[in-house]
């Protein structure tokens, strides 16, 4: 499921650090590494992970690979947390029903 | 229909409120005991006892699959709390980017009835908590007004839904 990639791919610490300094700008891996304590290879697995969850989109120049944020990769965020306000409403009427036909 | 979203709740999510005619124990029942929980919510096996797991059997609405749970508090009959992992969070049972957690609360009312709160929410917080300030901190990502935003008592959904309008 893609929800479960998104929220799998934010809910590393370092990937988020990635991901939120990729969405202050349009970053190289290797500027993208300065700011962290980790290897290259480290870097690009993080932004394999992101850009599988639809999160980081890669822009190719040359032999430059370039890298940055793409907010639509937000909107499972917004789909599971919509599908659950869609279900309560419905199952708390169904309780109500519920409760009037048990015994006292 | 009286339910309404809390705007004062910080861990936003979902939290819905109504008042019941019937007594907290008799709601508590229809909470606790899975063929009554089974009539208006899912196919289960409840046990209403501290650190129980169990599981509903999702329906399309639900999301499919088998919904994971275990019993985080319980005070009968007060207070359910526990712990809700959708199919779709995966097969990997450390990895909890999915989980969230379900909280009924019951008081009873003046006229002997049941105000019944539910709350679900720890939905992966943190990870939406570092997208509302990444939204706040970067307008080019996510096109919102920010000082509204900062203002609002739950910026997470605003961010959330902000991103999606900037989508569409």
């Amino acid at each position: 499921m893609i929800e479960a990639e998104v929220f799998r791919a934010l809910a590393d610490p370092t990937r988020r650090a990635v991901y939120e300094r990729l969405a202050e700008r349009e970053m190289s891996v290797s500027e993208l590494k300065a700011g962290f304590a980790i290897s290259q290879p480290a870097v690009s697995q993080h932004l394999a992970a992101l850009r599988g969850a639809g999160l980081v989109r890669e822009r190719r120049q040359g032999r430059h690979a370039y890298y940055r944020v793409d907010p639509r990769g937000l909107a499972p965020l917004v789909r599971w947390i919509d599908r659950y306000r869609a279900f309560w409403p419905k199952r708390i009427e169904k309780l109500k029903d519920v409760l009037k036909g048990m015994e006292p | 229909m009286t339910y309404e979203a809390d705007p004062n709740d910080a861990t936003e999510s979902v939290v819905l409120e109504c008042d019941l005619p019937e007594p907290p124990a008799k709601v508590w029942k229809a909470l606790t005991e899975p063929a009554l929980l089974a009539a208006w919510l899912l196919p289960n096996d409840i046990r209403p006892e501290p650190g129980a797991r169990f599981a509903f059997q999702a329906d399309a609405e639900a999301g499919g699959g088998t919904i994971e749970c275990e019993v985080l508090d319980v005070d009968a009959p007060r207070l359910l709390r526990y712990s809700w992992r959708a199919a779709d969070a995966g097969r990997d049972a450390r990895d909890r980017a999915l989980d969230s957690v379900v909280t009924f609360v019951l008081a009873e009312t003046a006229d002997g009835g049941t105000h019944l709160r539910l709350i679900h929410d720890g939905f992966p917080a943190d990870a939406l908590q570092q997208v509302a300030s990444l939204a706040m901190a970067t307008p080019k990502v996510v096109s919102l007004d920010r000082e509204r935003l900062r203002r609002r008592a739950s910026p997470i959904t605003a961010t959330v839904r902000g991103g999606l309008r900037w989508a569409a």
